[in-house]
């Protein structure tokens, strides 16, 4: 079995490393190969920096964001042994997008306009976002499992409590959205949409060891991790406590899922779609799947944001959007195919 | 405008020295920014830079789209000018490989991404949302360009234009307001806002009048209920109508004296971006025809520019 | 004749939510741009003078307060016939796909297409009926619609007609804001005119609803108990649903998509009349209505004092709907799921 969890894992990062390549050649310019390839030489012509300065950074930031959402999914549906549960639909993401939504509307008000725009105008600061995005979102879930915890957690309530909440903490966003000034509205509304426009190296790096620290706590709990796939009375017959692993897990899993909405805003479904294609890939051993899970994760991402640059030049769809409209009829078919099995 | 056109080309042969670059200026953000040699290709994000080019006989290299439309009073200014996408997210990776030597956005939308454009040109951003800004922002567009006396004398131009107007316009005000309008919702353009701070300046009144509790005229707005017409009940209205087409009718309207006098209008691109020199002297003098018909001429432009009666659906 | 007897629980419940209702729109009837009092706003509405101010009173105010409170009633019906379908305190057309779902069939018209008003309601049923129809697919198994499965596909197809919608804004790339404006809900130069496109379905809708509470009353148990009685539960389980479809529907065609009033009022009418007298269908029914009607037309009072017009109701219904559904949630439901 190792061989071929091997082999899979190669085939899969061949194909990673396919998309990354179209992602450097596609976009709303034409480049050649030669193009894509001169981001090495000293001094790229026109299509070559375009690739190096624009497309490189967007695409790094896609594979980091695609590996963080499909392993957060991954832990979320096997910790929660629950096929429908997606970071999105769990007011994880409504939760870091209202932290940094508020952020830019205080951001707003302290700095009005003209005032103290300085040479990075940006938004809010690149390096505030991961914790500020990481706080909502640990928040939101804490809520959520709290709402939801009855004598432990059902997973149907779960997807219920979550989704409701999400609902509710995307109708304040977009309060929040119309009272920030009018011209800012429009960029809240594209941040909100799960987009990559102009993001480079420094939105990639900060949300770099966040995201590790998460998979590194996921690393370390693996066992326990193996161990909750089953319920909770073979998990404890296995040694695993589930009062101590269940939160830590979805904690690492929420702050990966945080970590990448403070790099895109909230990209949907990723995070659903992508362990349900690993398991058909891989069959059940758990270690092979969480490397397939972040590699496809990244694949997925990597694809969408593609599909969302060269469909409508000089236009631009957001890769949440695109991820989103991808993933809403799986998910439908998931939850047709979880009905039909429950009354078979 | 004739008159500037013509002006601009006898000076163009004359205009943007060598000699004075590099310069280093200080744009409507506050950043200093260092121009090395006389921008030859310009990339225009921001409509007033579109216009100003134009109104200074030079190409307009790209440019962006606002609520999916060209800048169609600019006439054929525009074509084989790059089309760089939405303005609040113009495609970046067109700016990349159209070797612009300056790129002029607005800085709302654009000064957020500074970074990722001065990779591939020199950025600069400027904000007109009221007369002042606009005029200072003009000007100093000017220098950039190396045209500083020549945009000096059409901003000069501009308000001799302005006080020619209000000299000319009748002692009995009239009232005229100016709306962007989306379907059923009608944003009502306070005073502070330039192309009601315009028509105000000749005299004519603003029913809304100027807006002292926001921090940036951008913020110059009302949301308008069919009631607040009816209050103000304005003599002219002029609608820009953000979806194009016809706007629902409400049975309010028929209560208007500007309905009944058949003086609701749809205008133009350039009522809501008028910052540039084009923009602002062509809606000045057809706002005033429009406003006191039997005082102003119908002025020389675009037909596609040009304003029509209001259409209703019913 | 105390405060534990259900029949004079209910009289006082409806009469205190009709006074506060009614309060709420005299006060938008006397409210507005230009200054009247009550009495010169009352006497506009009997006799029209020809005036502006009596125009605006007639003509402008108590339609808009009438479609507030009409949107307000149905959409609380619309709710309550939900929880009764999927026999789930957890119901609210929001999650069943059909707010959505309207919404993106009256986003789609108003950016792609050029509609005139009348055809944004047709739209906004159009795209909620086709919300309900997927949701209804999806949901639909051999042993019938069980509840949960409906609230999960529900959740389902909203969230794909969101991401359609944003797709649909996006795409346009025009208007983003205002069409936000429009998301969020809510009654600004709502007139006879919506009012007249809405009030014949909602009655017909409501008439229907009140004609078979004696049916809705079985269907909130077992489907055995139903059909001992000698009811087919799963034609009349469709037949109530699909009234709940028409009503949220033609709501979200004239305020948009307004959140949780649906959830929110039906409980709150629980609540009121007393948990545990166990009311009868017909007066929780009507009860919620006015639950429904109160909530909405004060929201909309409330907004217009508050954010001076600047912000659609629907902001306010969805901060409090959202809080008071948490907490609900937390306290009522927990046994529901």
């Amino acid at each position: 079995m190792r061989s071929s969890a091997s082999g899979l894992h190669v085939t899969l990062l061949a194909c990673l490393a396919g998309l990354i390549l179209m992602s450097l050649r596609f976009g709303a310019v034409p480049a050649n190969w030669s193009d894509v390839f001169e981001i090495f030489a000293a001094a790229p012509g026109p299509e070559g920096r375009a690739i190096l300065e624009l497309r490189l950074p967007r695409t790094a930031c896609a594979v980091l964001i695609g590996a963080y959402l499909g392993l957060a999914g991954l832990v979320f549906q096997t910790v929660l042994r629950n096929p429908l549960a997606d970071p999105t639909l769990f007011g994880i993401s409504g939760g870091a997008s209202l932290a940094v939504v508020a952020a830019m509307g205080i951001a707003t008000a302290l700095f009005p306009l003209n005032a103290s725009y300085g040479a990075s105008a940006a938004i809010l600061p690149t390096d505030l976002v991961p914790p500020i995005a990481l706080a909502g979102g640990l928040t939101a879930t804490a809520l959520v499992v709290w709402l939801a915890w009855q004598d432990g957690l059902s997973p149907l309530r779960l997807v219920l409590f979550g989704a409701v909440f999400a609902f509710v903490l995307n109708g304040i966003v977009m309060v929040m959205v119309m009272s920030l000034a009018e011209s800012r509205t429009e960029l809240a509304i594209l941040w909100l949409a799960g987009s990559l426009y102009a993001r480079d190296f420094a939105n990639f790096w900060p949300a770099v060891p966040w995201g590790v620290g998460g998979i590194a706590v996921i690393v370390a709990a693996f066992p326990w991790l193996s161990g909750l796939r089953f319920d909770a009375q073979t998990a404890q017959g296995m040694g695993v406590s589930t009062r101590l692993a269940t939160p830590i897990l979805l904690a690492a899993a929420a702050g990966l899922a945080a970590s990448s909405v403070s790099v895109a805003g909230p990209v949907g479904f990723v995070g659903l779609l992508v362990p349900h294609m690993v398991r058909l890939i891989y069959g059940a051993a758990l270690g092979p799947m969480a490397g397939g899970a972040a590699i496809l994760g990244a694949c997925l991402v990597v694809a969408s944001d593609l599909v969302g640059r060269v469909i409508a030049p000089p236009i631009e769809i957001p890769v949440g959007i695109v991820t989103s409209l991808i993933g809403a009829p799986i998910f439908a078919l998931l939850i047709r195919r979880e009905i039909r099995r429950q009354s078979a | 405008m004739k008159f500037a056109a013509t002006f601009a080309m006898l000076l163009a042969a004359s205009s943007a020295s060598a000699q004075d670059y590099p310069k280093t200026i200080t744009d409507g953000r506050g950043v200093e920014v260092t121009i090395d040699k006389p921008p030859e290709r310009v990339a225009a994000l921001w409509t007033g830079a579109a216009d100003l080019l134009v109104a200074l006989d030079r190409p307009v290299a790209g440019v962006t789209t606002y609520e999916t439309k060209m800048p169609v009073y600019l006439g054929d200014a525009m074509e084989g000018a790059i089309d760089l996408g939405d303005i609040t997210a113009p495609n970046l990776e067109r700016m990349a490989v159209s070797d612009f030597d300056l790129t002029v956005g607005i800085t709302t939308y654009n000064a957020p991404f500074a970074e990722d454009i001065q990779k591939f040109s020199d950025f600069i951003s400027y904000e007109g949302f009221d007369m002042d800004s606009s005029l200072a922002a003009i000007a100093a567009l000017g220098e950039v360009l190396g045209e500083k006396e020549k945009v000096a004398s059409f901003n000069a131009d501009f308000l001799a234009l302005v006080d020619d107007l209000a000299a000319k316009a009748p002692a009995e005000p009239r009232e005229a307001l100016v709306i962007w309008s989306f379907h059923n919702t009608l944003y009502g353009y306070q005073e502070n806002l330039m192309m009601a701070e315009m028509i105000s300046r000749i005299g004519v009144v603003n029913p809304l009048g100027r807006n002292e509790n926001v921090n940036s005229a951008e913020n110059a707005f009302q949301v308008l209920e069919a009631e607040d017409l009816l209050k103000i009940d304005p003599d002219v209205i002029l609608m820009f109508v953000s979806h194009g087409g016809a706007v629902p009718f409400h049975p309010a309207y028929e209560r208007l004296k500007a309905y009944q006098n058949g003086e609701i209008y749809s205008v133009g691109y350039q009522y809501s971006q008028p910052s540039g020199p084009i923009a602002r002297e062509m809606a000045l003098l057809e706002a005033a025809h429009l406003i006191y018909p039997d005082v102003f001429d119908a002025p020389d432009m675009p037909e596609a520019a040009r304003a029509v009666p209001l259409e209703f659906a019913r | 004749m105390t405060l534990d007897n259900p029949t004079t629980r209910a009289v006082l419940c409806g009469a205190g939510l009709l006074a506060a209702s009614l309060a709420a729109v005299l006060l938008s009837v006397a409210e507005g741009a230009h200054a009247t009092d009550l009495g010169a706003a009352l006497s506009h509405i009997w006799s029209d003078d020809g005036s502006n101010v009596a125009f605006a009173v007639r003509a402008l105010r108590l339609p808009r307060a009438l479609c507030a409170v009409g949107v307000g009633a149905a959409l609380a019906l619309s709710g309550a016939l939900i929880q009764i379908v999927i026999r789930n305190p957890l119901g609210d057309p929001g999650l069943t796909g059909v707010t959505a779902g309207a919404a993106f069939g009256v986003a789609l018209t108003l950016t792609l297409l050029s509609a005139s008003p009348s055809l944004l309601v047709g739209a906004g049923v159009a795209g909620g009926a086709l919300a309900a129809f997927l949701t209804y697919s999806l949901a639909r198994s051999p042993a019938g619609l069980e509840p949960l499965r409906v609230i999960l596909a529900g959740i389902a197809v909203t969230v794909f007609f969101l991401a359609a919608t944003s797709a649909v804004m996006v795409v346009s790339r025009s208007s983003m804001q205002t069409l936000y404006f429009w998301m969020v809900g809510g009654f600004i130069n709502r007139g006879w005119a919506e009012f007249h496109l809405f009030w014949p379905v909602a009655s017909a809708a409501a008439v229907a609803v009140f004609a078979m509470s004696p049916i809705l009353k079985l269907l909130q148990f077992d489907d055995t108990m139903a059909a001992g009685m000698g009811v087919s539960s799963q034609r009349w389980r469709i037949a109530a649903g699909a009234l709940s479809v028409i009503l949220a529907a033609a709501s979200v065609a004239v305020a948009g998509p307004l959140a949780f009033v649906g959830f929110v009022a039906p409980h709150l009418a629980r609540l009121c009349l007393g948990k545990d007298a166990a009311p009868g269908m017909l007066t929780w029914l009507i009860t919620t209505m006015l639950m429904g009607a109160a909530l909405v037309v004060w929201a909309d009072a409330a907004t217009r004092v508050i954010f001076a017009g600047r912000v659609p109701a629907g902001a306010l219904i969805t901060i409090l709907g959202g809080l008071a559904f948490l907490t609900l949630a937390r306290r009522g439901v927990r046994h529901a799921v």
